[in-house]
Order: C-alpha cells, then structure tokens, then sequence
C-alpha cells in the first residue's frame, strides 16, 4: 500500500487578489499592527499614503483617528471651512451627515465640548476598503448647549464604533460611515 | 475636586487594593446630564427613531401635554439615543426649530427623526434624555395647544384600531336539551324533538377596550348581536340573543322561545355517529374616543367568536332499547 502525499501550491496571485489583514490592537496609541504582513512592508500593487513604509492599517488607523480629531469640533467652524476640514477626512455618505450635523448643531444652538478618545480595536483592509473596529472611550465628551457651555449629555467610557473608510483615486483613505452597533465592548 | 468620587476596596486582608478613582465631572452636580450611548455627539449616525405609539403602560410610546414647556413624551427607539435594544424609551422633548420645513428638509434631510404627521407645517426639535437627535415635522400649537408635534400621537383611530387587534371576546358556552347521555357517555338530543340551543348568558354583554396616548383615546365596544347554531346535519337557526335555558317549567315538547332546532334524522352514520353543532357568536363593533379636543368615533368589522360540540342525535326508540 502507498500513500502519496501532496504539497498545496499556493498562488502569490490569488493572496494578492483577495488580500484581507486583519489586525488586533488595544488602546489609543497602539500603532503595532499584529497581522502577519507586519508593519512598514506594504504589499505590491496597493497604494500607501504616506510613503513607503506605512502599511495600509497604519495609513487606516492614522486617517481614522484624524477623522474624530479634526471633526468633533467641527460646528465651531464656519461654514465654508468645514467643508474643507471634512472632505480631508470624510466621502458619501458620512461627509453629508457630518456637514448637515454640524450645521444643525449651530442652527439649534448646540456645540460639542471634550474630545473622545479612541481604542481601535482591529483594522481589517480589503482593497479599497477598510474597517476599523474601535471601543472608544466618551465618558468625558458630549453635547452643550453652545450658549452657556452647559453639557446636556456625556458619552459612555466603552462605546462601540465601526467605521468604514475608503480610498479614493488619490489613494488617501476616508471616512465614508460610522455605525454605533450598540453593546458593549 | 468637591464631586470627584474616590472609592477604595480592600481584599484578602489587604493584599489586594483596589483604588478606583471615579471622574464626576463638576457640571453633573446639577443632575440633568445624561450617559447616551451610541451616537453620543449626534452628528455621525442619522437619527434612527421608531416613532410607532402605543399604549401608556405597554412598550411604546407615551406623551402628555407639558403646558409651558413643549411636548414631551417618550417613545421607542433604536441607534442614536437607545444604543442596544431592549432598554426603556427615552424621554423626548420637542421644540420649535424655528426653521421652515421646506429648509429643513432641504438643508437638513438627514436628520429627521421621524415621519411628517398633521399638517407638517412647523419643524420640532427633537431631544431625547438629554440629547438632541434631529427634527420632527408637525402640527402647530405644540406648547399649551394641546397637540403637540403630530408624529408623538396617534390619532384615535389609529388607537382605536390597536384596541381592536387587541381585543379578547369570549367564546359561547354550548348548551342543548333534550341533554340525554348515553350509555357510552355521549352526549345526545333526540330526532324530530324541539332541541333547545342556547349559550351561557354570562358572555353575552358587550366587551370593551380603552386605550389612551396622552389626550389621544379610543374605546372600542363589542355588542354581542346574534347567536347562529349550525349542525352537519344541516339543522341551522339564528337568534337573536343567547338563547333561552330550558327548564322544566316549560314543560316537555315545548320549542324555544327564541333558540332552537328540530333534527330531522339521527346522526347514525355521520363520523362518530354524531353531529357537529357550532355556535358562533356575531359581535357589532363601534368605537369612540378624541384627539383631545375633537370627538371622534365610527364602526369597525363586525367580530365573531365560536365554539363547537360534538353530539349525537338519536331515535327516542334507540334510548328505549337501551
């Protein structure tokens, strides 16, 4: 009796063309991306904002905490310039929403006071697009009322997001929705 | 540092200490700062508000008119001010946006709470537990008017239809006689005989369902009309009450007054050798109620409720050879 024993080929062509990395960390800050592709080694063929040696989760993460950075405040802003703020950061649809927020905001009075801090929890690219699971902490965040600074309420200190980010023809990555799934994390 | 908490636990006699040191940011001292899950900032998710009312006291909405300061009510909800599922309704205020509706839904498209009801021609700023989530179209007169935004109350007749899909009637109670029980323990009448039909009277009295949304109510009433009997056999009657309890005071032979059949054959031969008599009662339903100012009321499908016996129909002969 004999038994043959055969060697799976892998094809480097089709782990390139169905490229998914997922990556785990913990803590705001944490920029050590775990997956296996290792950081500072982008794959060929996927283009990295930010020069060679960021790989497309740290280019994610980057642009993905960017975004809150340069968006929380964004009804203290005029008008025209938070359209230019958003379109840094933001595509469809969340760039409406976050613009027509904003401008809602202002309309009725409302501003947003503190900062949430976010803890990406995993960053998952497939081509274009990206997802970024993030546990952020808004326990020292929320609305005001933009008159006499009162706040009105404040975030939860483990508030689930899922953010999906796209990249454009530029190859910068954007924010294009963020879901709040609820539960806890 | 006056509302900062320091809470200190101390385990296994001491070699474990816990110090936590609980944040209590100065401006919650005053109590109206409320903990939101989700979209907590209210400018990255659209609002996602189920406006469906239902009745005070069952999961759903309630509202009540809070002359002086704007409507409020509370409602059931998801996404933005809820977070998971499963937790209590928020307490939602409404203002006047003092923005049109056309600029509303033009200019702020995404963040309507909730669909247009009434006349839609004044835009409400929806807060709920704390936070402001979008805007609602209405109708005027929210605060001291006695309406309130539109999408928050239901009309009567919406509440008049849930109180209807609610609604429990009670199944008749058959009776007949002759009322003869067999040697095998069925029940039996007997051919060509008066068989008096009739159902407990305690059921036959109209039913009634309230149900009240703040100033919003509706009460629908179902009046029992009619009492059909019908046998496989083919005997039918209907009457118009619940029939009438034989008694012997009535005398033997005697036929109902209002209720009753004569079965020409005996069930001999049918399944079981007996017949199905079914008793179905027809209720007549109407309802009232008001928006809170303006009566309002009408009728709804008629309603029926029913029961069924299985019994046998049997030559007086047969009882005699028994």
């Amino acid at each position: 009796m004999s038994i043959t024993i055969s060697q799976p080929r892998v094809s480097a062509a089709v782990v390139l063309g169905s490229v998914a990395l997922g990556v785990s960390g913990c803590g705001a800050g944490s920029h050590a991306p775990a997956g296996s592709l290792g950081s500072g080694a982008p794959l060929p063929g996927i283009s990295v904002p930010g020069g060679p040696g960021v790989s497309p989760q740290e280019a994610v993460r980057t642009t993905y905490e960017r975004f809150w950075r340069d968006t929380w405040h964004l009804d203290k802003e005029v008008a025209g310039q938070q359209k230019q703020v958003v379109d840094q950061v933001a595509v469809e649809p969340e760039r409406s929403i976050l613009l027509q927020g904003a401008q809602w905001h202002q309309a009725q009075g409302v501003t947003l006071y503190g900062d949430p801090v976010e803890r990406v929890t995993d960053v998952t690219v497939r081509g274009d697009q990206a997802t970024v699971a993030d546990c952020q902490d808004g326990s020292k965040a929320g609305q005001a009322d933009a008159r006499s600074g009162q706040p009105k309420n404040v975030g939860v200190a483990r508030n689930p997001v899922v953010a999906t980010l796209t990249r454009g023809t530029d190859g910068v990555w954007r924010v294009s929705q963020i879901r709040y799934p609820g539960g806890e994390c | 540092m006056a509302a900062n908490g320091i809470r200190t636990f101390i385990a296994s006699g001491g070699v474990l200490i816990a110090l936590t040191l609980t944040w209590t940011p100065a401006w919650a001292d005053g109590g109206n700062v409320v903990v939101s899950p989700g979209d907590f900032g209210g400018q990255y998710e659209p609002p996602n508000i189920n406006m469906t009312a239902t009745s005070p006291g069952s999961t759903g909405a309630s509202g009540h008119a809070n002359p002086g300061a704007g409507f409020s009510g509370s409602q059931g909800t998801s996404g933005n001010a809820g977070g998971s599922g499963g937790q209590a309704a928020p307490a939602c205020t409404y203002t006047p946006t003092g923005i049109s509706p056309q600029q509303l839904e033009t200019q702020f498209a995404d963040y309507q709470a909730g669909p247009s009801a009434g006349s839609g021609s004044v835009g409400y700023n929806v807060t709920c537990n704390g936070m402001q989530i979008g805007w609602v179209l209405g109708d005027p007169g929210g605060p001291g008017g006695g309406h309130g935004p539109g999408p928050v109350l239901p009309s009567p007749g919406e509440l008049a239809g849930q109180a209807y899909a609610q609604m429990q009637l009670p199944l008749p109670v058959p009776h007949h006689s002759p009322d003869v029980h067999l040697p095998d323990g069925r029940q039996a009448t007997i051919v060509d005989e008066h068989t008096w039909m009739w159902t407990d009277h305690s059921m036959w009295a109209p039913r009634r369902k309230r149900i009240q949304t703040g100033p919003v109510w509706a009460e629908v009433t179902a009046t029992p009309m009619q009492l059909t009997v019908d046998s496989t056999l083919g005997a039918a009657v209907t009457c118009t009450g619940p029939g009438t309890p034989y008694t012997r005071a009535s005398g033997l032979h005697a036929a109902s007054p209002d209720c009753g059949l004569v079965f020409p054959r005996s069930s001999y031969g049918l399944s079981g050798d007996e017949t199905t008599v079914t008793y179905a009662v027809r209720w007549h339903v109407t309802w009232i109620g008001s928006t809170g100012s303006d009566s309002q009321g009408g009728t709804l499908p008629d309603l029926t409720s029913r029961a069924a016996e299985n019994i046998a129909v049997v030559e007086i002969q047969a009882l005699r050879s028994h």
